[in-house]
């Protein structure tokens, strides 16, 4: 478990390989990502053993660009030009615990990492009362932490992050897939 | 002008397909929007390529926002291949933003902002409810019915007045096509091609009427004590042979149906309607329409009803609505186009009316 006060480290977990829209089974999502942290513990940890697995459609080969890290990698260490998504999460009260889970996902531009951040926040706000979904941009790389006093309900959220952060990235790999490696996608309303 | 639909499936709820809409030349797309409409009847037994699921079963919202991420962009380059239409051709991205089941509302919600973002269209959330209610206008002809709309997740009576459509009456449990659906597990009916359908033909063939509870409540209906009634004596009455299984499903929509007529005929004598349109998936079944075709001529009024292909949960629906929208200058910005698992028909402000 990583300790919410040490920051993300290096990817953890799951599985190297292609994936495709129609797999089933263990949630789809962005290698990259780490596991739960306690926010009150000091404790520096592996990934969780129930972490999801990671994304094996974003290790998928992406036209005109970079495949995303695979586990073990080192996330992209920050850069300028940080963007806040969304809401901090609000203070916890005394005696309860507080969840955390981050994903950092690299993606080969800015740009497609702001497509894929816009798609998901909606989304993240209607979230803000079971689990917290703050958003940032840190060039090309996304990173969301999600907040929660419910582990079930931040493993449904989490999985249910990965699997959406999935689609719209087979969205932007299968109908505009020069975007990927744009540096200015068309903005939707 | 093209109005792309993204409107997914949504078995047992809502029906939700990608297709396209172009109000000038509609017919090449029309046909490409049935046939996957009949390709892909509301039912859990039909999943494509994956495995089979159980077919007494309900629609799971987990397995089924898993096969709306399973097909949706194959689905979408389809339609796109078969319409002759590219990106550049479209003009905004419709989306259902609710009512129905969350995950799967999500899944199309993402790739509908992704896509909207990529080709840089405006986006538009678009009401389930009200989909059915401009399909049904836009195929009927008419022109300001009292609306009966039934469904498996939804049963509604609805008027137009003053830029919305408020409803005057509905169900205060579950929806008349849920009562159906979960009837039908108690016999062990099918869900290929539905439990409706199959309710329909067996109920042909009844011949007692099994009094059951009869429950309407002013301009409302309640269908969850009917539902414990006739699970708990069906079993019972079948064993001893007091009925038949076609004499309960028989009894069962003539109770349901007589209720679900009273209030539509209620809300008409309080509009002075003179048009009555039924939309949603029971408005298939033809012995509904039979019993409110004859409230109607009683009253001299006008009945207006459609077949399985816009009854049922399509894309089209949602196409209708959005184009109305659109062309009225409605626009959903991405901040505002999370979904809504109970987005309620008179929440719209239908400004494309007068």
């Amino acid at each position: 478990m990583q300790a919410a006060d040490q920051g993300p480290g290096g990817a953890a977990g799951g599985d190297e390989g292609h994936g495709t829209p129609g797999d089933s089974g263990g949630p789809d999502g962005p290698a990259g990502h780490e596991g739960a942290g306690r926010g009150d513990e000091g404790e520096a940890g592996a990934a969780a053993c129930g972490a999801p697995q990671a994304a094996q459609a974003l290790q998928a080969p992406i036209p005109g660009g970079n495949t995303v890290p695979a586990p073990g990698e080192q996330a992209a260490s920050e850069q300028s030009g940080e963007r806040s998504g969304e809401a901090e999460p609000t203070a916890r009260g005394p005696g309860r615990e507080q969840l955390q889970y981050f994903l950092r996902l690299r993606f080969p531009t800015p740009a497609a990492a702001d497509v894929a951040r816009r798609s998901l926040a909606p989304h993240g706000q209607q979230q803000q009362e079971a689990v917290r979904m703050q958003f940032r941009m840190f060039g090309n790389v996304l990173s969301v932490r999600l907040t929660a006093e419910d582990p079930v309900q931040l493993e449904i959220c989490v999985n249910s992050c990965i699997e959406q952060f999935a689609l719209s990235v087979w969205v932007m790999q299968r109908f505009v897939p020069s975007s990927y490696s744009m540096s200015n996608p068309g903005r939707g309303a | 002008m093209y109005l792309l639909l993204l409107a997914w499936l949504a078995l047992g709820s809502h029906c939700h397909w990608p297709c396209f809409w172009d109000m000038e030349v509609c017919t090449a797309i029309w046909r490409h929007l049935c046939s996957l409409g009949i390709c892909h009847p509301v039912g859990c037994a039909v999943f494509g390529a994956g495995p089979l699921l159980g077919l007494y079963e309900g629609f799971l919202p987990g397995d089924t926002a898993r096969h709306h991420r399973a097909v949706i962009l194959d689905l979408l380059q389809e339609a796109l291949t078969e319409a002759g239409l590219t990106s550049q051709d479209i003009d905004c991205i419709a989306y259902t933003k609710g009512p129905g089941m969350g995950a799967p509302l999500v899944s199309v919600a993402v790739v509908a902002r992704t896509v909207a973002q990529l080709w840089n269209k405006p986006l538009l959330g678009v009401n389930h409810c009200i989909g059915h209610i401009e399909m049904g206008r836009l195929i009927t002809g008419a022109t300001n019915p009292t609306v009966l709309y039934v469904s498996g997740g939804n049963t509604q009576v609805i008027a137009y007045s003053e830029h919305r459509y408020r409803i005057f009456g509905e169900t205060i449990d579950i929806a008349v096509g849920n009562c159906l659906d979960r009837f039908a597990r108690v016999l062990k009916i099918s869900n290929d091609p539905s439990p409706g359908y199959n309710i329909e033909q067996m109920a042909k063939r009844g011949k007692k009427l099994v009094e059951l509870p009869y429950t309407v409540k002013g301009m409302d209906v309640s269908f969850s004590g009917i539902l414990s009634f006739i699970e708990d004596v069906a079993q019972r009455m079948l064993v001893t042979g007091e009925c038949t299984p076609e004499d309960l499903c028989f009894s069962l929509q003539e109770t349901v149906f007589a209720m679900l007529v009273e209030i539509t005929e209620r809300a008409m004598a309080h509009c002075g309607s003179q048009e009555a349109l039924i939309v949603g998936g029971v408005g298939c079944n033809m012995r509904l329409q039979e019993m409110m075709e004859t409230m109607c001529q009683e009253r001299g009024a006008r009945l207006f009803a459609t077949d399985e292909r816009f009854c049922i949960d399509n894309g089209a629906m949602i196409a209708q609505a959005g184009w109305e929208m659109f062309r009225a200058g409605h626009r959903t910005p991405l901040s505002d186009s999370g979904v809504t698992q109970r987005y309620r028909t008179d929440e719209v402000e239908v400004t494309w009316r007068d």
